[in-house]
């Protein structure tokens, strides 16, 4: 088959919605958890509660998803909730690149892939990298600032309470519940753009084009990266289909399940709820390099056993 | 219509959907089981969502008081009530296309998504697959009631290889293409299934060449139907008239593995086909 392009209504369909079905789940426990931290969440506890020192603070918001896990779906609409109750714009960025990846979750799910591929060193690899990844672009949102970053509407973090302290119970669940279904309908809007996009060229472009790629390691790692930011997979089951492509070195496979949980079609879309539109494309380009970077130069070996 | 009615119908639209899909069983052929219940939840939770939304939204804010603040901003998230452009935009967003997909999605998929993704033909391609000659150390940990098995003292009566599957009343042994497929990698379950008469449920996909083959195939997901992949087995037989592309077919006959390029393919040769009704799971786990 030497066509690049078939689209049938019908798979575009059925492919969307099992998507969506796979998604909202998730973004639903993101925007009842965005909620409750709205609502809840005493302004200027994080910092309270934070460490001061910013490299501190990115390290820690590296391996949060370790006790906090997010997938990428729904990290989005939690970190721009934290953002508005004053969490550090830099923890959150390394808390929202990281945590879809750096979480047990994802490591089981790594692990069982790749039985008989070297499961425990890829898996270690893959966490290493998304966290050192996260680390680096985290610091140098740091020193871009917010006001490069963010949506104008997030750049100052809430000073006060919302009157939160003079609520009811009752008033409090009701806003909590406001604050949630604004946020759902934000997010959702966002992710079902993405994921019709998604779903375009997850059925309709002939993916044997890529594996003649897969003979050069640079241009293996960066067709493997094109594919993940194509199809658009939750990080839990991602590595169940990096796994079968088993003509491509393990560097490959390694930036498709680095890259994938970080940037994809979907989170292009995504992201734009929290920053603006310039960040995102030079997000996407700047883990596009350090990805591709990191596993062209490191030395990944192809693992067995 | 309010901006308050038509969150509340997205809401509802959305609960529903997932809830329906799921009750009705439609949700089989989308999602791996392990995410049922996790789509059953989302729709309760999305009409329980709607209806306290209904609740909230009509109450006053209730966080009136002079903080002296200088920021522009609202004290608590309030239901917008005009609807401008672009709120009328995210609505249809969120209520137009996931309603026509729910219309025109047919539950499977078709030529175009198979050709697509390529039809696997070695087992090693697939998703999920554990070489055979993995080591001990790569076996699924044991259960709490689970004992390691005697398997120097095995049972004669014991089922294996092709007494472990069922036979339809003629005797051919039933597989799916995946088994076809993991004996084709097996030097010892080749040499078992070559030569038996066996039968295969699959999506019918038509001869692309003039060798005298169609592909029959099933869909295997990992997660959800987006990460389905085509499993083929080579049919030999006269393509079947009056049966749509990537409709199902039985298809009866003798199980042969050709090495190709170092990999064993199954075919199945001197193929009877029938058509038949598309299974209840149209994409195996």
């Amino acid at each position: 088959m030497n066509h690049w392009f078939w689209f049938s209504a019908s798979d575009f369909a059925f492919s969307f919605l099992s998507v969506l079905f796979e998604g909202i789940p998730f973004i639903l426990i993101g925007v009842l958890l965005s909620g409750l931290v709205d609502v809840f969440l005493p302004p200027r506890l994080l910092a309270r509660v934070l460490p001061r020192n910013p490299v501190a603070g990115i390290l820690i918001g590296g391996l949060l998803g370790a006790v906090l896990p997010m997938c990428e779906c729904g990290i989005v609409v939690v970190i721009r909730r934290l953002i508005r109750k004053g969490l550090p714009l830099s923890n959150a960025v390394a808390y929202m690149l990281a945590a879809p990846v750096v979480n047990p979750v994802v490591a089981v799910s790594t692990y069982a892939a790749f039985r008989g591929q070297g499961p425990m060193e890829i898996m270690f690899w893959r966490m290493g990298l998304a966290f050192g990844v996260a680390v680096i672009v985290s610091a140098i949102v740091l020193a871009l600032g917010r006001a490069f970053v963010l949506r104008p509407d997030l750049q100052t973090a809430d000073a006060h309470d919302h009157g939160n302290e003079h609520r009811s119970a009752a008033d409090k669940a009701a806003a909590a519940v406001r604050s949630s279904v604004g946020d759902f309908l934000d997010v959702t809007v966002y992710f079902l753009l993405g994921a019709a996009v998604a779903t375009l060229f997850n059925t309709s472009v002939n993916q044997q084009l890529v594996l003649p790629l897969a003979e050069d390691r640079g241009m293996a790692v960066a067709s493997m990266m094109v594919l993940a930011g194509i199809l658009s997979l939750c990080s839990t089951s991602d590595a169940f289909v990096a796994a079968t492509f088993t003509a491509f070195p393990a560097a490959a496979k390694l930036a498709f399940l680095v890259f994938g949980p970080m940037m994809d079609l979907k989170l292009l879309f995504i992201y734009s709820l929290v920053f603006r539109k310039r960040f995102v494309v030079a997000l996407a380009v700047g883990l596009f390099v350090l990805v591709w970077l990191a596993c062209t130069q490191l030395p990944i070996a192809n693992f067995r056993g | 219509m309010s901006h308050r009615l038509l969150t509340l119908l997205t809401l509802l639209l959305w609960g529903l959907l997932l809830s329906k899909f799921w009750l009705s069983g439609r949700i089989d052929s989308y999602l791996h089981p392990h995410f049922h219940p996790m789509v059953a939840m989302a729709g309760v939770l999305l009409i329980l969502l709607a209806g306290l939304w209904w609740w909230a939204s009509g109450r006053p804010d209730g966080s009136s008081h002079d903080c002296g603040c200088h920021y522009d901003h609202e004290h608590g998230p309030q239901p917008r009530s005009a609807l401008s452009a672009g709120t009328i935009l995210a609505f249809v967003v969120l209520l137009v296309p996931v309603t026509a997909a729910t219309i025109v999605s047919p539950g499977q998929f078709g030529e175009a998504a198979v050709m697509n993704r390529g039809i696997v033909t070695d087992i090693s391609q697939l998703p999920t697959f554990a070489p055979p000659n993995s080591g001990p150390e790569d076996a699924p940990p044991l259960g709490a009631d689970e004992e390691i098995p005697d398997v120097a003292n095995w049972p004669e009566d014991k089922e294996e290889g092709v007494e472990y599957f069922t036979r339809s009343p003629d005797g051919a042994i039933q597989l799916e293409t995946i088994d076809l497929l993991f004996a084709a990698s097996e030097p010892a379950l080749r040499e078992e299934f070559a030569n038996q008469r066996v039968t295969l449920v699959g999506q019918y996909v038509p001869p692309r060449s003039d060798d005298g083959n169609f592909d029959l195939v099933r869909m295997i997901m990992v997660c959800c139907a987006a990460d389905a992949r085509p499993l083929g087995v080579k049919i030999t037989a006269p393509a079947p008239t009056g049966v749509d592309s990537t409709g199902w077919v039985r298809v009866t006959g003798i199980a042969r593995f050709e090495e190709n390029g170092g990999v064993f393919e199954p075919r199945i040769e001197g193929a009877t086909v029938e058509q038949v009704e598309a299974p209840r799971e149209t994409i195996l786990y």
